[in-house]
Parts: structure tokens; sequence; C-alpha cells
């Protein structure tokens, strides 16, 4: 079998790996953004998790194309109420997939980049959304204004930078969790 | 597949589907007012309602219209603070993205895969792409229904998804829920795989389908229908 091309066996190890991750994604993401200070650090959260699945998606399949399919398959949720933020996302994984697949993929540090511009592409669309379209935000959501009013109040501080850290910061943790949970669990199941 | 009996009322091609899902969350997006989310909720519940999910229906309509009347009185009477923020905020993520979660959960259940994939070959949207968001999305489902079983044996253990435990022991509790979880997805994939390569998903060659997959009047007609009842809606915000 062809071994640098994604097969069938491949695809469907993503789309499994995307739904437990949408399904992490919507379960903790929707208790996090009921506040304006959780919509902040909501990836920060979610990257935790999020990297336990994600270096078991890379290194069970370290091909060409896992960075790009798997980034666009989750971005596809977001569709329902912003065309910007998947825009976004998309640009930034055809970046980040020629960044992974001109590297040594079977190597950990490569891993970690992946990941952690995936996460760290995520807070950037979804700030620069709000950012942008603050105006469309604020008059659409009327009843709603105090809660964006505080979250850009909070995008023109210093909170902005700890935010940013925050996610890479959490992004690398997960990374690490993620290695030592492969080492723990899956290389001992076969499964890595 | 010929042969599988009764079909549901709205037998739409997966197309139409994902555009009655696209068009609730674009006009859930732009709603202006809790009457007109209403009005689009009563549209949505309409059509499981055609498609003979009556129980479901009604359930929802219930759960909605308690979520949204309990929510407006509690922030009205509630002092203003944090409390009136997250709340609202609660009731606002509720009443926008419950329509969508209804009409999407709608639209999975009534979606063969295979249909699904069909439909995007028709697309043009390359295979790579269409075979994982086919499995995503009928993989979401399962998801929750197995980590509906792992809870239960965490909490059977004591090492339940508590506050507690997230808070003192954030990393183990992780690793308790997560990776059975994993395995027990990685082991369906596998399944899956084999299942797929038996069906012969990986020639390239274009696939056939026994099932007709098309665009008919029928689905013209339900998407002018559907929109055409929301806007109507918007109309009736605007001059009533």
């Amino acid at each position: 079998m062809n071994k640098t091309k994604l097969n069938v066996r491949d695809f469907i190890t993503i789309g499994v790996i995307s739904a437990v991750a949408i399904v992490l994604f919507i379960s903790v993401g929707t208790i996090m953004a009921i506040t304006p200070v959780g919509w902040l650090f909501m990836y920060s959260v979610l990257a935790i998790p999020l990297g336990i699945l994600y270096m078991l998606l890379y290194t069970k399949v370290p091909k060409k194309g896992v960075v790009l399919v798997s980034s666009l398959i989750f971005a596809l949720p977001m569709l329902m109420n912003n065309w910007m933020v998947p825009a976004i996302i998309t640009i930034v994984a055809i970046i980040n997939e020629l960044i992974w697949s001109k590297g040594n993929r079977e190597k950990f540090s490569n891993k970690v980049l992946a990941f952690t511009v995936f996460m760290t592409s995520r807070v950037v669309a979804s700030f620069s959304t709000l950012y942008l379209l603050q105006d469309m935000y604020l008059t659409q959501f009327a009843d709603r204004a105090e809660y964006f009013e505080a979250v850009l109040e909070a995008l023109a501080g210093p909170l902005i930078i700890v935010s940013f850290a925050a996610v890479v910061l959490t992004s690398i943790i997960g990374a690490f969790l993620g290695k030592a949970t492969l080492k723990k669990h899956f290389e001992k199941a076969g499964i890595v | 597949m010929a042969q599988r009996g009764k079909r549901n009322a709205l037998d739409y091609d997966p197309r139409t589907k994902l555009l009655f899902v696209l068009a609730t969350g674009i006009f859930t997006f732009m709603a202006p007012d809790n009457f007109v989310l209403i009005w689009c909720f009563i549209v949505v519940l309409g059509i499981l309602l055609i498609d003979g999910y009556y129980r479901q229906a009604i359930m929802n309509g219930i759960f909605y219209m308690l979520v949204l009347g309990l929510g407006t009185i509690i922030t009205r009477y509630v002092a203003n603070g944090i409390l009136q923020i997250v709340l609202g905020m609660f009731l606002f993520m509720t009443g926008r993205l419950f329509p969508i979660y209804v009409i999407a959960g709608w639209a999975i259940n009534n979606t063969e895969t295979s249909e699904l994939i069909t439909a995007m070959q028709k697309m043009y949207i390359p295979k790579g792409f269409t075979i994982p968001l086919a499995v995503t999305f009928r993989f979401v489902p399962t998801v929750r229904y197995e980590f509906r079983y792992i809870k239960n044996t965490m909490k059977l253990r004591g090492v339940g998804i508590t506050w507690k435990n997230l808070l003192k022991v954030p990393v183990n509790t992780l690793e308790y829920a997560l990776v059975p979880l994993l395995l027990r997805s990685i082991k369906i994939a596998d399944d899956l795989a084999a299942s797929a390569l038996t069906r012969g998903l990986d020639r390239d060659t274009p696939r056939t389908s026994l099932r007709e997959v098309g665009l008919h009047l029928r689905d013209y007609a339900g998407l002018i229908i559907f929109t055409g009842t929301i806007l109507v809606g918007f109309f009736l915000y605007d001059y009533v």
C-alpha cells in the first residue's frame, strides 16, 4: 500500500477523531462562552484535551494532508454563524499544511508546531472576526451588547496578549500530555 | 437499499437538507428579536412535524418555550450584575443555537452516508474531504453514546466527571475520560475502514448509487417554501 498518500483508512481515522473533537468543542465551548472571560480563554482550556486527540491523530497518520483535512473538518461547524472564521482558519491551515509537509513528520517537535498553529489560528480567527465586524455584532445583537462590549474592551487591553500566550502555552502542554498518554496507553494497546 | 421500506414524507436530497441547516443558521443569526427567533423555530418544528417526528417536535418545542420564557422572566427580575450577564448569555446561546441543533439533528438522522457521499461527488468535492466529513457527521451521535457509557462507569468507580474532581485532579480525570473514549473510537474506526474497503470506497472510479440522488422539483419547492415562510416572519416583525 502507498505509504505517503492518505488512504481510506486514514480518512476514516481523521473523521472519527474530528467527531470526538467537535463533541468536546461543543460541550466545553457552551460552558465557557457564557461569561466574557470564559470566552477569551475557551481555546486555552480546550487545547489540553485536544492535545491528546491530535497527537494521536498526527502519530497514527503521519502523512501529507492530515493537518489540512482535519483543520477544515473542524472549521466546518463554524460556518453556521459567520463566514469569516472558517475563511481565516482555512488560510492558516494551508500555511500550516505546507510547514507540516516540508518538515520531518515523524518528529515530535513538528507535531507540536502543527498543533499549536492550529489552536492559535482558531483564537486569531474568532478574535479578528469580532474585531473587524464589531459594528455588525453590536447592532445585530443589541440585546446582548454589554457582553460583546465587555469582550471588545478586554480585547483592546493587555488581556489579548495574555489570551494568546495562554493558548500557545496550553497547546504545548496539551501536546506533551498527549505524548505521555500515547506512551502510557496507546503504545501498549498497539494502536500507534 | 432499494427495499428499505417506508421512506419519510420529506424525501430530500442531502444538499437540500444542508441548505436547510445553513439557512436556519443564517436566519437565526440575523434575527433581530425573540419573536423572529420563535418564528424560525416554529418553521423548523413544522419540518419535523411534516416528516413525522411528532414526539420530538413537541418535546423540543416545550423545551424551547420553557427556556426562553423562564429566562426572560428571571433576567427581568434578577438584580443587575454578573448573574444577569451569565443568564442572559445562556439564554442568548440557547435561543440562537437550539433551532440549528434541532434541524441539524433531523438532517443527520435522515441522511444515509452513501447518499451524502454521492451528493458531494456530484458537487465535485474531492474524496479526501467527503469521506472524513461523512464519517464525522455519522460519528458525532456515536461519540455521545459512548461518552455516556464511560461517564456512568466512571461514576461507579468514584472518579466521575464532577467539578470537584476536575479541579482537584484535572489530568487524571481527563485521562480516565478520554483514553477509553479514544480507544473505543479507534476500534470503531478500524471496523468502519474494513467495511468501507469491502464496499469499494477506495476505488478511483466514480461511485454509483442504487438510490437516485438528485435535485428534483420537491427540493426546489421545499427550499422556496422554507425560506419564504421564515422571511414572512421578518416582514411581520418589520411592519406589524
